[in-house]
């Protein structure tokens, strides 16, 4: 089986460890990428597992992961699409980036005196719920740092519990303890450990990802997402449900009833296709449908077009009256629609639940605000039908400001 | 080494990704080496287009690839109708790797780019083949002078690929970045897609991967098939470009390859 799986956490926790050495324990790397990394190559510090990633020579000697690193490992038969991403605060955005294409997430902590659960911890726990990654699996590591003590990790284990509680995170969260550089309780059993009942990293990890329960109760409606129009012809996805050849469907924006047909997958024409697929048809009458238009089932229809809720996470600094002053680009279904924010009305601290008006917005903050659009566009809840109920909000001049969902 | 990539699974995004570059650019073009990858994105890119492909192929020729991969260029064009541009460079000195690569290619695409204005090119690159292409987007912007500011990518949000043009500049298309060197070869196996005939063993040797006479070494191999080469794959322990002169230098300086405009 495939899998894909982004690993999650604050710089310094240890991501990039996990990573580096389930890359060479599994045997999933190469024996000359491993030579590499030996210390006689890197000057003679001290062996980093870390290191096998951190391929720009920069980042190596500042000890830092910059951007999105994909390894795979193969595990028990399965292949793992592992996705490291960075944990400082000034790349929170292409950390965004690393969250977007999972399914399952590993959440890196560190049970060490002095790192432990911090507010950028809380950030990317909440960020990574937002992007739609149900369940994750909290490594507590550096155990070897924290005496392997049951109560470091039962510490960490109450204040996660505590804050998803109250950040209102409903993901499925199972805690294991960990020690990456050492490699304790990650593929066999712990030995520093005995108090730790549970199965190991790797273990509980394949059976997380054989049960995902991603928390988003997706519905039994069709979505089709138009991608281009060519010649008299469509190309497009379907996102949700499946379509029939020669089938009604209503086209938004608009309502309009027309017939879908001549449908093919690639050069073959098929009868029926399912989500997720890239498909080719024709519709009857054309309506001038376009890309980012989308096509429903009989009887269904978006849960909104112009005036909607949102909550927006923002990934830089900005004032409220600078947020409720731009116009921003609702970009989640392939198409760009100019957004205005008509009213905020709640902003939520990632860290507390207090409201605060008028305060600075960090990224610390979620915002639930009321957004208009400037022209028809389908959504939905995020909670139905996640793809097209999440977008990017970007500045005018194009700079991402932050993501967010429609409620 | 059992596990696999699903091949179906990887052909969907390859060929979302190009009919997304389609729609989204005015003037695109595609990078062919008439190596096995760029090979499988056009036959990717046949499909995806429903039999035609809608944009110009580009080989860079420095004049002293193989006899073998030229023949293959010419029933490859005649094959599959290819619109090919043929983009020459010269050779300015006996040396191989860094200074050579950097002179050659890359000059003659710039060249190319400037005469033709293309605003994006489809380049066939995976993440697997160095850790430099690991952190490479399927939409990655290049400035005027070619330059990748890798510390300054756009964020990818759940397939809303960043492609804001900038005056002057291009993008790079990656549709082939979570394919692995197995995954092709799975997948030319199973379209039967024709391939340049160096990559099957004669004399006891193959090329398992291609670039020019000076620049490229066989490896020992009896893998004188498709199935042959995918069983090779699963036992080998050396890296796919292991026998390029020009990766034997600094893990750096692909990166600063890359920075530079060289795929």
């Amino acid at each position: 089986m495939d899998y894909r799986i982004t690993l999650l956490g604050e710089k310094d926790h240890g991501k990039s460890t996990l990573l580096g050495n389930l890359l060479i324990k599994t045997g999933s790397i190469k024996r000359s990428r491993i030579n590499s990394i030996l210390p006689s190559s890197i000057g003679g510090k001290r062996f980093e597992p870390g290191y096998l990633l951190d391929s720009f020579k920069e980042e190596r000697d500042r000890g830092m992961t910059i951007d999105q690193t994909s390894a795979e490992i193969i595990y028990k038969n399965n292949l793992l699409h592992m996705t490291d991403v960075p944990g400082h605060l000034e790349l929170l955005k292409n950390m965004l980036t690393g969250a977007s294409n999972a399914s399952l997430g590993i959440f890196v902590v560190s049970a060490k005196m002095g790192e432990g659960f911090t507010n950028q911890s809380k950030r990317h726990l909440y960020l990574s719920n937002l992007m739609g990654i149900g369940a994750m699996l909290v490594a507590v590591n550096k155990m070897d740092m924290a005496d392997f003590k049951e109560k470091a990790f039962i510490d960490i284990k109450k204040s996660i519990t505590d804050y998803c509680s109250a950040a209102g995170i409903k993901s499925r969260l199972v805690f294991v303890p960990i020690s990456a550089y050492n490699m304790e309780n990650v593929i066999e059993r712990a030995k520093n450990m005995q108090w730790y009942d549970g199965k190991p990293l790797m273990h509980t990890l394949l059976e997380m990802l054989e049960h995902i329960n991603p928390g988003i109760v997706e519905q039994n409606g069709m979505r089709i997402l138009i991608q281009d129009k060519i010649d008299d012809a469509f190309f497009g996805q379907v996102l949700y449900g499946k379509i029939k050849n020669g089938s009604d469907i209503i086209l938004h924006p608009g309502g309009k009833k027309v017939r879908l047909f001549n449908l093919k997958k690639f050069n073959k024409v098929i009868g029926s296709s399912k989500a997720p697929s890239n498909i080719y048809f024709k519709l009857n009458p054309d309506a001038n449908a376009s890309r980012g238009d989308i096509l429903y089932g009989i009887g269904e229809h978006p849960s909104a077009e112009i005036v909607f809720n949102a909550k927006i996470f923002p990934i830089k600094n900005i004032s409220a009256y600078e947020l409720s002053k731009s116009k921003v680009s609702f970009n989640g279904n392939y198409s760009n629609v100019a957004m205005r924010i008509t009213g905020i009305f709640d902003i939520t601290k990632a860290a507390k639940v207090p409201k605060r008006k008028n305060a600075a917005i960090t990224p610390n903050y979620a915002i639930n605000m009321a957004v208009k659009l400037a022209k028809k566009c389908p959504t939905e809840h995020f909670n139905a039908y996640p793809i097209l109920g999440r977008f990017g909000m970007y500045s005018k001049s194009g700079i991402l400001l932050g993501v967010g969902i429609v409620e | 080494m059992a596990a696999e990539n699903n091949l179906k699974t990887l052909e969907e995004k390859s060929i979302f990704i190009l009919r997304e570059a389609n729609a989204k650019f005015k003037h695109i073009a595609a990078l062919w080496s008439m190596g096995k990858d760029s090979t499988t994105m056009l036959a990717l890119a046949r499909k995806a287009f429903m039999g035609k492909i809608p944009f110009q192929v580009i080989y860079i020729d420095n004049g002293i690839d193989f006899p073998e991969s030229y023949e293959f260029m010419e029933e490859m064009v005649k094959k599959w109708g290819l619109d090919l541009i043929i983009a020459k460079s010269n050779i300015k000195s006996e040396l191989s790797g860094f200074s050579c690569c950097g002179a050659n290619k890359t000059v003659a695409l710039k060249k190319l780019m400037k005469e033709k204005r293309f605003d994006a090119i489809i380049a066939s690159i995976r993440r697997d083949e160095h850790s430099i292409r690991a952190k490479e987007r399927y939409f990655s912007p290049r400035d005027t002078s070619f330059k990748w500011d890798y510390k300054n990518q756009p964020a990818e949000l759940w397939g809303n690929y960043a492609t804001k043009i900038y005056d002057g500049s291009h993008f790079r298309v990656h549709p082939l970045l979570d394919w692995s060197e197995s995954d092709v070869w799975r997948y030319i196996k199973k379209e039967k897609i024709p391939i340049n005939p160096l990559y099957l063993a004669k004399d006891g040797y193959r090329y398992r991967s291609l670039g020019c006479t000076h620049c490229t070494v066989p490896i020992k191999s009896s893998a004188s098939s498709i199935e042959g080469i995918i069983k090779e794959l699963k036992i080998t322990k050396t890296e796919e470009r292991s026998g390029r002169s020009q990766d034997k230098e600094k893990a750096y300086v692909m990166e600063k390859l890359r920075s530079l405009g060289y795929m």
